[in-house]
C-alpha cells in the first residue's frame, strides 16, 4: 500500500484538533506520524499525517475532513511527491574511549551536539525518516538512552499542495468544482484569510 | 428589554432572533439559569418531555417537517448523554437540530464535578459541529454560528454546551446585537453550484440511455426539489425509484413511480436497477441497505450522482459523473439541458416484471388493510411517522404518499423509539394535520413515556402499534438466517388500552379487520392523542428480502420451507 502525506489546515483550537483526529481514528488507518504547529495564517494550525493506506481510503478521509467546520484546507499526496522532514533528539552514551568515533558518526549525519554531560551526549538531527533511522542504527552501537522525534512535516515538491487523490482519469469522474460563484457568506469584504485554492483536477 | 442581560437571557433573545418559537427539553442543575429566564420570553414555547432522548427526536421531527432548525435543551451529565441517540439519528439523516446543554461551572470543569460529563467529547462524531461557550462574550457568535451550520449545506445537528456560570454572566445587549462575522464563515466551501461540464455530461448520458432510472433520496426533500424532479422524470420518461428517506419526494400514484429499492424493495424495482444502463441518483448516498452487495449493484449502469456533499460522491459506488450541488438547482438545469423523450418500452419491461407475491399473512388483519384504512379515512392531509422494524417497511411500501414530505422515519441510524417523540415534533410543526406515529410493540415501549408529554402539552398524535408479540424484524432474521432460534425476540407488552387509560388517553384494540375502519374513524374524530393497538399476525414477514451481503438480484420472496408454522 502506498504511503501518503495528509496535510490539514484548521483553526487553532484543541477541539478542532480533536475532531480532525477523530475523523482519522474512526477509519482505523495506521498513522505513522502526526505533527502539529502553527500555519502561515494567524489563528490556524497545520497538521501533518503520514500514513500507509489505499488511495481510495485516504481520499474518502480527506473528503470527510474537508467538510469539518474549522478545516480551511485538507490535502494529500503520495509521500513520494513530497519533501518530508523530521527532527529527532537523541541521548546517546558517550564512553570516553569511543568519543571521537561517536562525533564522527554524528558529523556524518549533520547532527548537532546540544548537550554533553555525565558520559552522555544529546544530539539533534533533522532529515527524512529513513535518514533518521540510519543515524539511529549507527548510534545503537554506542547505546541509545532516549529518542524524541517530532513527527514529520511535509511540503509537496511542486511548491503547492496538490490533491492527488481524486479519481484517476480512467474512472472519468468529472472535476468537482469548488464555490462558483462564491456563497453569499464568503462574498463579504475580504479578510486576512486568503481563500485556499481547492485544486482537484 | 433591559440593556444588561444574563447569559441565559441572551440565549433566549438569540433563540428568538433565530426564529425559534418552540423547543423540547428537560431542566436540571446546570441549565437552571436558562430555565429561570425562560418565563420572561413567552415567545419561546417549551415542551417538557419525559426523557431527553425524546427531546432530541421531537426536535428532529420538527426540523424534518419544517426545514427549520429544531431545538432541544438538556442539563449536563445524564441530560446530555440522554440526547446522544437523538443527535446520532439526526446526524445520520441530515436533520438540522440545535442542542443546548448546560455544563458545570467553568471552575468545576475537569474535576469530575456532580453531573459533569465531556459532552463535546461524546458527541464529536455524531454532530456536524459542537462547541463549548467559554465566556459570555462568545455566546452570541456561537449560537448564531450553530444555526447557520445546522441549516447550511447538508444539514445536521449542532451542540452548544454552556457552563452554568456563563449563563449567569452579564453582558450588554448593545455589544452583541449585531452579528459579527465569525472566523469560520470565511472558510470557502463548496457552495452547491454544479459545474457546467458536469451538467452537460450528465445530460449527454441521459439522452443516450435506453434504460435510465432516476433514484431519489432525502436530498430532494431537503432541497424542496419535488417539482424539478418531477419535471425531469416526465420530460425524459425516466422511471423513479425513491429510497426510504426519499419516500414522498415523488407522488406514489404517478405512472413513473416504481417504489422503494434495496433490501426490502419490490423485485421489479431492484430488477430495474440491475437492468438499467444509467442511474441518475439525486440526493441519496447509496447506503448499503439500498445497494446490497456493491460489487454487483447495477452492473450494467453508468452512474450519475448528484449530491450537496462532495464526500458522498463516489463514497460507496464508483460514479461516471459526480455533480456537487443543490438537488433543486442541479435537477432544474439538468431538466433544462436534456432532450424530451418517452421510454415506454423500458417502462413496460419493468412493469412486466411485477408480479403478485403469495401473501405471507394469514388472517385478514394485514398491515396493508390497516394502512389503507388509515389513508382512506384520514385523507391526504396526514403525516406518517414510522419507527424501525417490520412495520417500518410496510409503512414505507404500502401507504400511498401523495404529498411531499409526508413520511418520516429514522433511516440511517434505524433508531427504535423514534416514532412517538418525532411525531410530537411533526405534530407541533403541522398543528392542522393528522399525524400518525406508527410503531411496533418493541419500539413503542422504548419511548411510550411520551404519552404524558402529549397529554400535558395537548399534542394530538395518533399512535398506532402493530403488535405481533415479537421484535419482528429481528425474529424474521432469526427465522431466515439463524435456524428459527427466537433468542430474546418474544416481547411482552402491557395492556396498551389500560395503559392509555392511565394517561387519560382513549385506547383501542383492533383484533379483526371488521374493527379497523370504525376504530380509525373514532381515533381521528378525537381531538387529542389516541392509541390504537393492532393485533397483527405474530410471524408475518416482510417480503421480498435481500439477504445481508447479497446482491439486488437475490431476493427471498416467500417463506423458507422450514419456516412454515405447524398450524
Amino acid at each position: 500500500m502506498p504511503r501518503h502525506v495528509v496535510t490539514l489546515t484548521l483553526t487553532e483550537d484543541l477541539l478542532a484538533f480533536n475532531r480532525a483526529v477523530g475523523i482519522v481514528r474512526r477509519r482505523n488507518l495506521p498513522i505513522e506520524s502526526l505533527s502539529v504547529g502553527p500555519a502561515e495564517l494567524r489563528g490556524y494550525q497545520r497538521l501533518t499525517l503520514l500514513l500507509t493506506a489505499e488511495d481510495e481510503a485516504v481520499d474518502r478521509m480527506i473528503r470527510q475532513l474537508r467538510k469539518m467546520v474549522g478545516v480551511l484546507e485538507a490535502t494529500g499526496c503520495r509521500s513520494s511527491s513530497a519533501i518530508t522532514r523530521e527532527l529527532a533528539l537523541i541521548r546517546v552514551r558517550a564512553p570516553r574511549a569511543r568519543y571521537a568515533q561517536l562525533l564522527d558518526a554524528l558529523a556524518l549525519f549533520n547532527a548537532i551536539v546540544l548537550d554533553e554531560s555525565a558520559g552522555e551526549i544529546v544530539a539533534e538531527v533533522t532529515g527524512s525518516e529513513p535518514f533518521i533511522r540510519s543515524l539511529v542504527r549507527s548510534l545503537e552501537a554506542f547505546g541509545i538512552v532516549e529518542i524524541v522525534r517530532s513527527g514529520a512535516v511535509a511540503m509537496t515538491t511542486a511548491g503547492v499542495f496538490a490533491v492527488l487523490h481524486d479519481r484517476s482519469p480512467q474512472e472519468s469522474i468529472l472535476p468537482v468544482r469548488p464555490a462558483d460563484p462564491v456563497p453569499a457568506n464568503a462574498r463579504e469584504p475580504a479578510t486576512s484569510i486568503p481563500h485556499a485554492q481547492e485544486m482537484r483536477r | 428589554m433591559p440593556d444588561t442581560l444574563t447569559g441565559a437571557q441572551l440565549l433566549c433573545q438569540l433563540l428568538l432572533e433565530q426564529g425559534v418559537d418552540l423547543m423540547f427539553g428537560y431542566p436540571g442543575g446546570a441549565i437552571m439559569p436558562f430555565y429561570h429566564a425562560l418565563p420572561e420570553y413567552p415567545g419561546l414555547r417549551h415542551v417538557l418531555v419525559r426523557h431527553e432522548q425524546a427531546a432530541a427526536h421531537a426536535a428532529d421531527g420538527y426540523a424534518r417537517a419544517t426545514g427549520r432548525a429544531g431545538v432541544c435543551v438538556a442539563t449536563s451529565g445524564p441530560g446530555a448523554t440522554n440526547l446522544v441517540t437523538g443527535l446520532a439519528t439526526a446526524h445520520m439523516d441530515s436533520s438540522p437540530v440545535v442542542a443546548i446543554t448546560g455544563q458545570v461551572a467553568r471552575a468545576m470543569v475537569g474535576r469530575d464535578a456532580f453531573q459533569e460529563i465531556d459532552v463535546l467529547g461524546i458527541t464529536l462524531p455524531i454532530t456536524k459541529h459542537s462547541v463549548m461557550v467559554q465566556d459570555i462574550t462568545e455566546l452570541a457568535d456561537r449560537v448564531r454560528e450553530a444555526f447557520v451550520i445546522a441549516l447550511e449545506g447538508r444539514p445536521g445537528p449542532v451542540l452548544i454546551d454552556i457552563p452554568k456560570d456563563v449563563q449567569n454572566q452579564k453582558i450588554s445587549w448593545a455589544d452583541v446585537r449585531h452579528p459579527r462575522r465569525a472566523a469560520w464563515l470565511a472558510v470557502p466551501r463548496s457552495s452547491g453550484m454544479a459545474s457546467v461540464e458536469g451538467i452537460a455530461e450528465a445530460a449527454r448520458l441521459i439522452d443516450g440511455a435506453v434504460r435510465p432510472l432516476l433514484m431519489i433520496g432525502h436530498g430532494v426533500i431537503l432541497a424542496d426539489a419535488y417539482a424539478e424532479v418531477r419535471h425531469l422524470a416526465e420530460k425524459t420518461g425516466m422511471p423513479v425509484v425513491t429510497t426510504l428517506l426519499g419516500i414522498s419526494a415523488f407522488p406514489d400514484g404517478h405512472p413513473l413511480h416504481l417504489g422503494m429499492p434495496g433490501m426490502h424493495g419490490e423485485v421489479h424495482v431492484n430488477r430495474a436497477i440491475q437492468h438499467a444502463d444509467l442511474i441518475v441518483g439525486i440526493g441519496l448516498r447509496f447506503d448499503d441497505r439500498v445497494t446490497g452487495n456493491t460489487a454487483q449493484f447495477a452492473p450494467k449502469a453508468r452512474i450519475i450522482h448528484v449530491d450537496l456533499d462532495p464526500a458522498e460522491i463516489g463514497k460507496n459506488i464508483p460514479v461516471a459523473v459526480g455533480i456537487v450541488g443543490d438537488a433543486r438547482a442541479v435537477t432544474a438545469s439538468l431538466a433544462g439541458t436534456v432532450s424530451g423523450r418517452h421510454r415506454e418500452e423500458w417502462l413496460a419491461e419493468i412493469r412486466g416484471g411485477t408480479r403478485l407475491r403469495p401473501e405471507s399473512y394469514r388472517g385478514d388483519l394485514t398491515p396493508q388493510s390497516i394502512l389503507e384504512s388509515i389513508h382512506d379515512i384520514g385523507g391526504v392531509r396526514a403525516s406518517i411517522v414510522s419507527d424501525v422494524g417490520q412495520h417500518q417497511m410496510w409503512v414505507a411500501k404500502l401507504y400511498p404518499y401523495a404529498r411531499p414530505n409526508s413520511h418520516f422515519t429514522s433511516g440511517g441510524l434505524g433508531t427504535m423509539g423514534f416514532a412517538v417523540p418525532a411525531a410530537m415534533g411533526v405534530q407541533l410543526a403541522r398543528p392542522d394535520e393528522t399525524v400518525w406515529a406508527i410503531s411496533g410493540d418493541g419500539g413503542f415501549q422504548m419511548n411510550m413515556q411520551e404519552m404524558a408529554t402529549m397529554v400535558q402539552e395537548g399534542i394530538p398524535v395518533k399512535m398506532a402499534i402493530f403488535n405481533n408479540g415479537y421484535l419482528g424484524m429481528v425474529r424474521q432474521w432469526q427465522q431466515f438466517f439463524h435456524g428459527r432460534r427466537y433468542s430474546s425476540t418474544p416481547i411482552w407488552s402491557p395492556d396498551y388500552v389500560q395503559l392509555a387509560a392511565a394517561y387519560g388517553i382513549p385506547g383501542y384494540r383492533v383484533e379483526c379487520i371488521e374493527q379497523v375502519e370504525s376504530t380509525v374513524a373514532r381515533a381521528l374524530a378525537d381531538s387529542g392523542p389516541v392509541l390504537v393497538e393492532f393485533m397483527i399476525e405474530q410471524e408475518a414477514n416482510v417480503f421480498p428480502m435481500i439477504p445481508p451481503g447479497g446482491s439486488l438480484s437475490e431476493a427471498i420472496e416467500a417463506e423458507p420451507v422450514s419456516a412454515v408454522p405447524a398450524a
